[in-house]
């Protein structure tokens, strides 16, 4: 694991120790406050382990951080005499004493009723609007909503993100099954990735980039009918109809495009097993079938 | 705990708060340390305190290094004992076994010692208890220790009964330490009396008994005896026989060498409570640190190396046993003097003054810091380097979860036992180490505890042992030869008496090749055969008729002759007869 060019496992114990300690705020679902500490010591510990910040800054960073998580009136009480929002909070604080450039929260709203939870992650927002990086592990999906990246993790396996973003209808196991089938494809601007009338045995997600959808309609010639950017897919339609390709799809100029391609065999296989992946695929099909119709004015080509 | 010091780091607030908050994990913790600690600290105190007090109470008393039973002498012979070359001074004691009983009681055996001037008597001085030590005519002091106490008050008239059965009556005025017959189990409480108070008695006014001190040095045991055999050959040559010769070192009290024995056995005792203290200790820290685990997984993920956590850790069994040492050091002091007043008590010595013993107390502070930390080395080791994955898993329990199901591999007795009783039964195999380690303590203290019973009963036996070896109940000592049938006769006479056996007993020396004495003996001569000794022989055969000149010695003698076999042929000879002459006897058996 490497964060910030730091091979993490390659430092010893102590070091690591360190590290964590300096670069790494931690928050956990149930708060793993010390008992027997004060939520201002709670809060003071990493800056004394760490050794960060002179000894004298200390309290004041603490009381300062206690207050701006709004237990400015609770620095001397310790953790099981507030509620646990308020644990949560000192957490957090204590989460940033050492200001590490990264804080992981592990289900932090996972204990944590409605109102506290919206304030939790109300901090965690301006935390990472100050350019704090924020690792949430959660089950919670309004916090993924909020993020700049999920990554979503099914029996201890990472699900292939452009599956993730292509199918979000699929339950995570048929999106593990997904992503043990797919065969990433990187393509240069200009390279065509289908041929219109030429056989479709993939569906088509695109990981990153952008690619460009032509269809070529005598005399017309070569006509642009779409774009499709990061977690839209193609391909759908050949799914779905067992047709030769409709267009062409290329990658524009500008840079490289990279796809996930799922097998045919799979597809049949994901819509099978989730009606709702086959209805939206469905949907999704017969709605880019009229778009391109519309914008060609005549019958689609054999 | 509230209070906070705030200049004090976070983490010694976590040591000050876990010590406090859980008070009843750190009582038993302190109070398993601070049992050995004291222990240790008392009986390192009563060695230290015993081992020169006893010897520098028993100097004072200025002891004889010589002291020789004789017939009765007058004062030109003791003034010539005072001449014999390293005789630094002599005085003489006439010492006579008498009866006496007050209020009408029942007769107790009394050794009657008369001295000539207790004013200036210089040599075994008396320690003033109550009343006076000098008595006058017609006054006695009575000695006392825990052991030979008579029971006589000062201000008593008590009862006398001498030899020839006349009874007079004696005012007791005081009551004396006598360090001189202090540890002497089997002596009778002494009565001091002056010379002209046994005139009054009617017994003679001379002496029996020689006590001197010599001029050299008074720790050479060789030098003592070449004096003691010097005034044996002038008691000898002026028509006296010598019956008994013991020689002491003046700095050294005859008991010392057996109590600090016994305070090395109590010592060897709190060593053992201090062994069964740390696997108390490294249990209790166990727990502890398993139940620390998860705050342990926390500390490391914000930042805590391993040896801070093991700082902390450490810091905490040092405040334990900081905790421990406050409370077993007075109290160890205290024992430690109280112990050793006692047995000066039981010797009549007097102590120095009551102090504290640096070296027990340095001595318990290395026991106190080093024990604990040694007990706790592994757990806190073992802890402070646990994953932070596998803290922050923890449970709690410190279980890793693999030897649950010991006692039910099979699943049988899941089948036969109840829920609950299962589930003590797989608590108690649950973790091996844990489970060990309580066994071992439980072990050791069931061990240690048998131990003390077994020195107990092997010392009765002993004793028992040295009963059967001579079973006679009372043994009446004459001064002068009797015929046997004129005393079995008056003894059978006394009602309850069963059997009567006279003995003779002699004085004798072991000669060399060069017919110079060796070592004393005391011969015993018992009917052949006798019904009141049992011997347990070590090697050779009893006494048979027949055996003339055969001699039966103790094991003992092995001491100064290690070689030395039944059917062996040594040199003895009467120091009073034909000394120097040479008779030899065969030793055929040796019991003990």
């Amino acid at each position: 694991m490497i964060i910030g060019g730091q091979n993490i496992y390659k430092l010893s114990e102590s070091e690591r120790a360190r590290w964590r300690g300096r670069n790494m705020g931690i928050v956990f679902q149930f708060f793993q406050l010390l008992p027997t500490l004060t939520l201002l010591e709670n809060v003071l510990l990493p800056m004394d382990f760490s050794n960060v910040y002179a000894p004298g800054e200390r309290p004041d960073r603490a009381m300062e951080l206690l207050t701006m998580v709004g237990l400015g009136d609770h620095v001397h009480d310790l953790p099981a005499t507030v509620s646990n929002g308020q644990q949560q909070s000192a957490a957090i604080a204590r989460s940033i004493a050492t200001d590490p450039p990264i804080i992981v929260a592990d289900e932090p709203t996972g204990n944590l009723d409605s109102r506290s939870a919206r304030n939790i992650i109300d901090m965690f927002q301006e935390l990472a609007d100050r350019g704090k990086t924020i690792l949430i592990v959660t089950h919670d999906p309004s916090l993924t909503k909020l993020t700049d990246q999920t990554i979503i993790i099914s029996d201890g396996e990472i699900i292939d993100r452009a599956i993730a973003e292509a199918l979000p209808m699929l339950d995570h196991p048929l999106m593990l099954q997904a992503t043990k089938s797919a065969e990433r494809r990187i393509y240069q601007p200009g390279e065509v990735i289908l041929r219109q009338g030429e056989p479709v045995e993939h569906l088509f997600m695109v990981a990153s980039g952008e690619v460009e959808i032509v269809v070529d309609q005598p005399p017309a010639g070569e006509t642009p009918v779409a774009r499709l950017g990061q977690g839209k897919f193609f391909g759908e339609i050949e799914m779905m109809s067992g047709r030769h390709s409709l267009a062409s799809v290329r990658v524009p100029p500008g840079g490289p495009v990279e796809v996930a391609l799922l097998p045919r065999q799979e597809v049949d296989d994901l819509i099978r097993q989730s009606p709702v992946a086959r209805e939206v695929i469905s949907d999704t099909a017969d709605t880019r079938r009229r778009e391109n119709e519309s914008l060609t004015r005549q019958e689609p080509v054999r | 705990m509230t209070s906070r010091v705030d200049n004090m780091k976070p983490r010694w607030h976590k040591v000050l708060a876990d010590l406090w908050d859980s008070k009843s994990r750190t009582f038993l913790v302190v109070i398993s340390i601070a049992v050995g600690v004291f222990a240790i600290g008392a009986i390192a105190t009563a060695f230290v305190i015993m081992s020169s007090d006893i010897d520098i109470s028993y100097t004072s008393i200025n002891p004889a290094n010589v002291e020789i039973t004789t017939d009765y002498f007058d004062d030109d012979l003791l003034t010539t004992l005072e001449r014999v070359p390293g005789v630094d001074m002599a005085e003489g004691r006439s010492v006579v076994s008498i009866r006496g009983r007050d209020d009408g009681g029942a007769w107790q055996l009394l050794t009657l010692v008369g001295v000539e001037d207790f004013t200036t008597a210089q040599i075994n001085q008396l320690n003033l208890l109550e009343g006076t030590a000098t008595p006058g005519t017609g006054e006695v002091v009575f000695s006392y220790d825990l052991i030979n106490n008579a029971g006589y008050d000062v201000g008593e008239v008590i009862e006398v009964q001498l030899p020839d059965e006349s009874v007079h009556e004696l005012t007791v005025v005081g009551i004396v330490g006598d360090q001189a017959r202090s540890g002497d189990f089997a002596a009778s409480p002494r009565a001091f009396v002056t010379l002209d108070t046994m005139g009054d008695l009617g017994l003679p006014e001379q002496y029996n008994r020689v006590y001197a001190t010599v001029s050299g040095d008074h720790g050479d045991e060789d030098a003592i005896e070449q004096v003691a055999t010097d005034i044996e050959d002038k008691l000898e040559k002026g028509g006296r026989t010598v019956y008994l010769t013991t020689t002491t070192l003046t700095d050294q009290h005859p008991m010392t060498s057996t109590i600090l024995a016994l305070l090395g056995v109590l010592g060897a005792l709190g060593l053992l409570v201090m062994l069964l203290s740390s696997s108390l200790i490294f249990n209790t820290l166990n727990a502890l640190l398993a139940q620390h685990l998860r705050q342990i997984g926390v500390m490391k993920l914000v930042g805590a190396r391993s040896w801070q956590i093991s700082g902390m850790y450490i810091a905490l069994i040092v405040i334990y046993g900081l905790i421990a040492l406050a409370i077993s050091i007075p109290l160890g002091v205290l024992a430690g003097y109280g112990l050793s007043a006692f047995i000066a008590d039981f010797m009549s010595a007097e102590l120095q003054g009551f102090r504290i013993v640096p070296i027990a107390v340095i001595l318990q502070i290395l026991v106190a810091m080093l024990v604990p930390l040694a007990a706790g080395y592994f757990p806190v080791n073992r802890g402070s380097k646990i994953t932070v994955r596998r803290a922050i898993s923890s449970d709690g329990t410190g279980d890793p979860g693999t030897t649950a199901a010991l006692a039910d591999r099979s699943g049988f007795l899941s089948r036969v036992l109840s829920r609950p009783l299962l589930l003590s039964i797989r608590n108690t195999f649950r973790r091996r180490g844990r489970l060990m380690l309580t066994l071992f303590t439980l072990t050791m203290a069931g061990a240690i505890f048998i131990a003390v019973f077994n020195v107990r009963a092997s010392l009765e036996g002993f004793m028992d042992q040295l009963a059967m070896h001579f079973m006679a109940d009372i043994t009446v000592n004459f001064q002068q030869p009797y015929r046997d049938s004129r005393v079995e006769e008056a003894a059978m006479e006394v009602p309850g008496v069963q059997h009567v056996e006279g003995w003779q007993l002699a004085r004798a020396e072991v000669l060399d090749a060069n017919d110079d004495a060796q070592t004393d003996l005391i011969i015993f001569a018992p009917p052949i055969d006798s019904e009141l000794i049992q011997p347990d022989l070590v090697a050779g055969r009893w006494l048979e008729p027949g055996d003339y000149k055969g001699l039966v010695m103790a094991d003992s003698i092995w001491a100064d002759y290690p070689d030395l076999q039944p059917g062996d042929t040594t040199a003895c000879a009467s120091p009073t007869a034909v000394r120097r002459t040479g008779r030899s006897w065969v030793s055929s058996a040796l019991p003990i």
